[in-house]
């Protein structure tokens, strides 16, 4: 004779998009296709004009969860720059590790590695969505190009935005950064529906969004 | 217009109290974690979205026992200019998450807090674990 409490453990079923609101689709899909075009093109100088010109950029990194520099691709690179704040307790050092203004921000992201978004992999949720800002949060898996790796490494991140609206469209004010090695799991599944290549003649445009979704389409969420 | 470096140390502080208090409290003191949140607070776990104190209650009351440990915590005062000038701050946290007597996982979870009065609230909780998506979750 047993209890009657179940000792299974289910956790709810993960779903790979929230938008608190269906109005901001749009503007979250055109946002993120422009970024991680620009993103991940040969210059990351355009971004530029995708972030406020006070906006303000940290980065942390470890191994996840049984991974370590000897099983998976070295995190070097993003550990000299890693804002981790158990680690990080020097108070100049935390503020120089917090990067602020558009220059300082996109002069940062320049000099990361090479990267190729796989965007069908991508987490989206939407959960503020207000005439004064929107807060996205991003993961996904991106491969590291040209990073001195034998192999490519394929990385798994997070992005948390607050992003406002700026003339005709809306940059970055803060963005968290998060970067980790895909799980052997998230690696098999990565890169595998093709993705469409821009066509070659497009250079590739500010991320800045343009006034077809303007804010004349930002309303309150309910 | 840069923000000023009390404001960043006060949100690397924050974030410390608020991080040892939240994940004591998702891990044993669940009943309570209703008081962290502010009557409008909104919990996205793993995509799934609660709006309300009283929802994201029970939410955890039914969510399987956990055990969270930290390993990076981040935190910048949110701009002034997208939160009406009150005072508040984006925190992103990575760890692992072992529930009941699962193998551990990677998660990583993201905040937005905000002064009320003499209490720190949170607005938003992001919560995601590291997992591959799975072929449900491609409608």
């Amino acid at each position: 004779v047993g209890f009657d409490i179940p000792n299974e453990v289910v956790l709810p079923p993960s779903q790979q998009t929230y938008l608190c609101s269906g109005e901001a689709q749009g503007i979250v899909r055109q946002f993120l296709e422009q970024y991680f075009l620009i993103f991940d093109s040969e210059s990351r100088q355009p971004l530029l004009q995708a972030y406020h010109e006070n906006a303000m950029f940290s980065m942390t990194s470890n191994y996840a969860y049984g991974q370590n520099a000897k099983n998976s691709s070295w995190l070097n690179w993003y550990n000299t720059d890693n804002r981790n704040l158990l680690r990080v307790q020097d108070r100049d050092r935390r503020h120089k590790l917090l990067r602020q203004g558009q220059l300082s921000v996109v002069s940062f992201l320049s000099e990361m590695p090479g990267s190729k978004h796989d965007i069908h992999s991508f987490t989206v949720d939407l959960q503020l969505f207000t005439p004064q800002m929107l807060l996205l949060t991003v993961t996904g898996m991106f491969r590291e190009l040209r990073s001195g790796h034998k192999t490519a490494p394929i990385r798994y991140f997070l992005r948390t935005l607050v992003i406002v609206p700026a003339g005709s469209g809306f940059c970055i004010a803060n963005e968290q950064l998060y970067v980790t090695n895909a799980t052997e799991e998230q690696a098999k599944n990565a890169f595998k529906t093709p993705i469409a290549e821009p066509t070659p003649t497009s250079t590739p445009t500010p991320a800045q969004i343009t006034s077809t979704t303007s804010a004349a389409t930002v309303t309150v969420p309910p | 217009m840069s923000i000023s470096k009390s404001k960043i140390d006060q949100a690397c502080r924050v974030a410390e109290e608020f991080t040892k208090l939240y994940y004591e409290s998702t891990d044993k003191r669940r009943h309570l974690i209703s008081r962290l949140y502010l009557d409008t607070g909104i919990l996205t776990w793993n995509g799934n979205g609660l709006t309300g104190n009283e929802r994201i209650q029970k939410f955890y009351i039914e969510l399987p026992s956990s055990d969270h440990t930290i390993s990076t915590l981040d935190a910048q005062p949110i701009f002034d200019g997208a939160v009406n000038n009150q005072l508040s701050f984006l925190i992103q946290v990575s760890g692992t998450v072992k529930y009941q007597d699962k193998p551990p996982k990677s998660f990583q979870q993201s905040f937005v807090i905000t002064a009320q009065g003499d209490k720190w609230k949170i607005v938003t909780d992001c919560f995601r674990l590291q997992e591959p998506l799975t072929s449900t979750d491609k409608n």
